[in-house]
């Protein structure tokens, strides 16, 4: 049960390049997964006709159902319709509509949040709908929303790890393969168990900042 | 698909030794966390700061580290300790010690939500800790946790499926035993009828346990008078 | 009554037959012994060595040499508990104690040994690559830019991170995957044992082989650490196997005909050299 220091600083290489995979993989799907939360709590609270429902079902389907289910589905699933997406796209894209579900309603609570005042205001200036969202709803929904949504990217940056299972070469995917490969449990753990305990960690003292500073000046 | 279809037809046995081994799973796993989670999250509302740290602690380390690399670290790490631990109690114990996890939040958090008079009235009778606990907080605190705990159970009936990753045939390994042999054996891939059908179950199990969750709250947080009720661990906060 | 004596005679013959034969192999140890079966590690996704037949069972060569191993420890071929192995999770089973040997494709390699024991060799095996027919690869540098498949922990990944460092690799888990990825041009190239290789070649017409052999090793039941007693009667269950040409039964068994040469010298030849 040694420590072999040597044979971790000759994988150093390796997991650099697994670390700078999972903050690609990870920062494109929390951008894709907010515009998709924006996107679909603006269809569920405008009600539009079918569109909404598609939304509330997509979300129900994605909460009720395993990320590493969905993960093999879009890999492996996937290309007999003929979508057939590179490693690192399936990966983005099942993180992408699993984060997205819960966007979409971090966002609706967000709306719903607005106080009542604010929407009637909105109404006695004759807003329709579309103005109201882009110019009041949204912008408040999303300053009360921070926080939940906030947790829900580092959530998603936490949870890349899955696509490791798919044969993405991310931080976990090169450990987990170097394991299988040479058997250096003990190391390559210790480095998952430190770095996405440091990532997570710095990410969330980093929104918890952010949250504080947008304190000020008021709340709606 | 109706290829797709009539695989699973013809598999069904595998997929249900498959479905019996994920519910098996859960049921450790949610008896296991039920009793980390009582015992941390009560430990939680204790006086010494030291403590709640401990308890704080070990949250946030197996809340923030991935599930996938708790259990990998669990099955790879245990037999270099000198502890062989078969796939089954690997994914158990790992599930386990992330579900206790949050399984404290929610008991902590049922714990603080008893009203403070109740705990004022329970001391001004001169009642010793312990009995304060068992009689007046726990009773209390439960109604409080059950809807969050439900929330809970769907979650961890959904992190079983991690077990297919190392060697547990529950019942994503199941649908993946049944492409592995058509794809090797027959040259056809049932990947997407196969793996929507494993979506399909898995919807159908944690549908009915997040709508009771649902039904849960609504219920017992018009009776509580109003009082909040835990917000259940969202897989978001996965 | 004459009946009766010439049954126990004859009784008494095999009995004492079996006891020689018994006799052949040296004691099993109790720990082995008290499981009552015997708890073998297998591959299901690599014919013809180890891979589910169309009854949907266990089938191949080195299943077969499981269940030997079964009779000649316990007396009946069905006193046997086969598991489903990958080669990523095989050793990990192993050291969890799920099963207590490996005949699983394994191959010798130091990294291997240095948590597991290997019985001696049973055969040989190389590395190959498989392409769709119409594919530019030829030989094995030409994959030097391209998309390799190749599954996590087998010997071909520890060869291309030895031999071809900042090469492009899918790492997936099965055969089966890697075959599909294969087919879907997720990548240019199957890398894995040539054994496979030859019977998914042989059976679908639109891939090849590219048939330049590499990471040739020798391939050998896995066992854990300090089990010496239990590393003495596999070899000596190997070395009779060899003895008694139970190989080539197995291997007219599973292998057809026109492709049968290469297994056969596996077993029988000594290790040839290659990259």
């Amino acid at each position: 049960m040694e420590f072999d220091l040597a044979y971790l600083a000759r994988q150093v290489p390796a997991l650099r390049a697994g670390f700078l995979l999972t903050i690609q993989v990870s920062a494109i799907a929390v951008l894709l997964s907010v515009g998709i939360g924006l996107v679909g709590a603006c269809l569920r609270v405008m009600r539009v006709p079918v569109l909404a429902q598609a939304v509330a079902a997509y979300v129900e389907f994605i909460r009720n159902t395993p990320l590493l289910v969905q993960l093999f589905f879009v890999f492996f699933g996937l290309p007999a319709l003929g979508l057939k997406l590179s490693l690192f796209w399936s990966g983005v894209v099942a993180l992408t509509l699993w984060a997205g579900a819960f966007q979409v309603e971090n966002v609706r609570g967000g709306l719903a949040a607005i106080s009542p005042g604010l929407r009637e205001a909105a109404r006695a200036l004759a807003l329709s709908r579309g103005q109201y969202l882009r110019l009041v709803g949204l912008p408040m929904a999303v300053r009360t929303g921070l926080p939940s949504m906030l947790n829900t990217c580092v959530s998603l940056v936490k949870n890349s790890a899955y696509v490791s299972a798919i044969g993405l070469q991310d931080l976990a995917g090169v450990a987990f393969d170097r394991i299988a490969s040479d058997f250096r449990a003990f190391e390559m753990l210790a480095v998952l168990l430190v770095g996405y305990l440091a990532l997570v960690l710095s990410l969330s003292a980093a929104v918890r900042l952010l949250e504080h500073r947008l304190q000020t000046p008021f709340r709606p | 698909m109706s290829y797709a279809l009539q695989q699973i037809v013809e598999n069904a046995p595998l997929l249900l030794i498959g479905l019996r081994a994920t519910l098996m799973l859960a049921v450790v796993t949610l008896a296991a966390s039920t009793a980390i989670g009582v015992v941390l999250g009560t430990l939680a509302t204790l006086r010494p700061r030291w403590i709640r740290a401990c308890v704080a602690l070990y949250v946030e380390v197996f809340r923030d580290i991935p599930l996938i690399v708790t259990i990998f670290a669990i099955f790879f790490g245990a037999p270099f300790l000198g502890v062989p631990l078969k796939p089954f109690p690997a994914v158990a114990l790992g599930l386990s010690l992330w579900g206790g996890a949050n399984g404290a939040e929610i008991v902590r958090g049922g714990i603080l939500s008893v009203s403070r008079g109740q705990l004022e009235a329970a001391t001004a009778l001169g009642l010793r800790t312990w009995k304060i606990y068992l009689l007046v907080l726990w009773p209390q605190a439960l109604r409080a946790v059950l809807p969050a705990y439900t929330g809970l159970l769907a979650l961890i009936v959904q992190s079983t499926s991690l077990g297919a990753l190392v060697g547990v045939t529950e019942f994503l390994k199941a649908g993946g035993l049944i492409i592995e042999r058509s794809t090797v054996m027959q040259g056809i891939n049932p990947a997407f009828g196969i793996y929507f059908f494993v979506l399909c179950t898995y919807f159908a199990i944690c549908s009915v346990l997040t709508l009771a969750s649902r039904r849960l709250e609504r219920r017992l947080g018009r009776q509580a008078g109003g009082g909040a009720t835990i917000r259940a661990p969202d897989a978001s906060r996965l | 009554m004459n009946k009766t004596r010439f049954a126990a005679a004859l009784l008494a013959l095999g009995l004492a037959a079996g006891q020689a034969v018994a006799q052949q192999l040296p004691p099993l140890p109790q720990s082995i012994r008290d499981h009552g079966v015997l708890r073998a590690g297998v591959r299901c996704d690599q014919p013809p060595y180890g891979f589910r037949g169309s009854d949907g069972g266990f089938a191949g060569v080195e299943v077969e040499m499981a269940r030997q191993m079964a009779a000649w420890a316990f007396g009946a071929a069905e006193k046997i508990d086969l598991q489903c192995v990958t080669a990523d999770n095989r050793i990990p089973q192993l050291n969890a104690q799920r099963v207590d040997l490996l005949i699983a494709t394994l191959g010798v390699t130091p990294e291997r040994a240095r948590v597991i024991d290997f019985s001696d060799a049973y055969r040989w095996g190389g590395s190959d690559l498989l392409v769709k027919k119409g594919s530019p690869i030829q030989k094995l540098d030409d994959v030097r830019n391209r998309t390799v498949i190749m599954l996590r922990g087998t010997t071909q990944a520890l060869w291309f991170d030895a031999n071809m460092p900042g090469l492009q690799s899918l790492r997936l888990n099965t055969a089966s995957d890697a075959l599909q990825a294969l087919q879907q041009d997720r990548g240019e190239a199957y890398a894995h044992d040539a054994a496979t290789l030859i019977v998914i070649a042989a059976r679908d017409p639109s891939l090849r082989l590219v048939g330049e052999p590499f990471a040739i090793a020798d391939a050998a039941v896995g066992l854990r650490k300090n089990e010496a007693q239990w590393g003495a009667w596999i070899n000596a269950a190997l070395a009779r196997m060899k003895a008694e040409g139970l190989y080539t039964t197995w291997l007219e068994r599973w292998v057809p005909a026109e492709i049968r040469q290469p297994y056969t010298d596996a077993f029988i030849k000594p290790r040839p050299t290659a990259r």
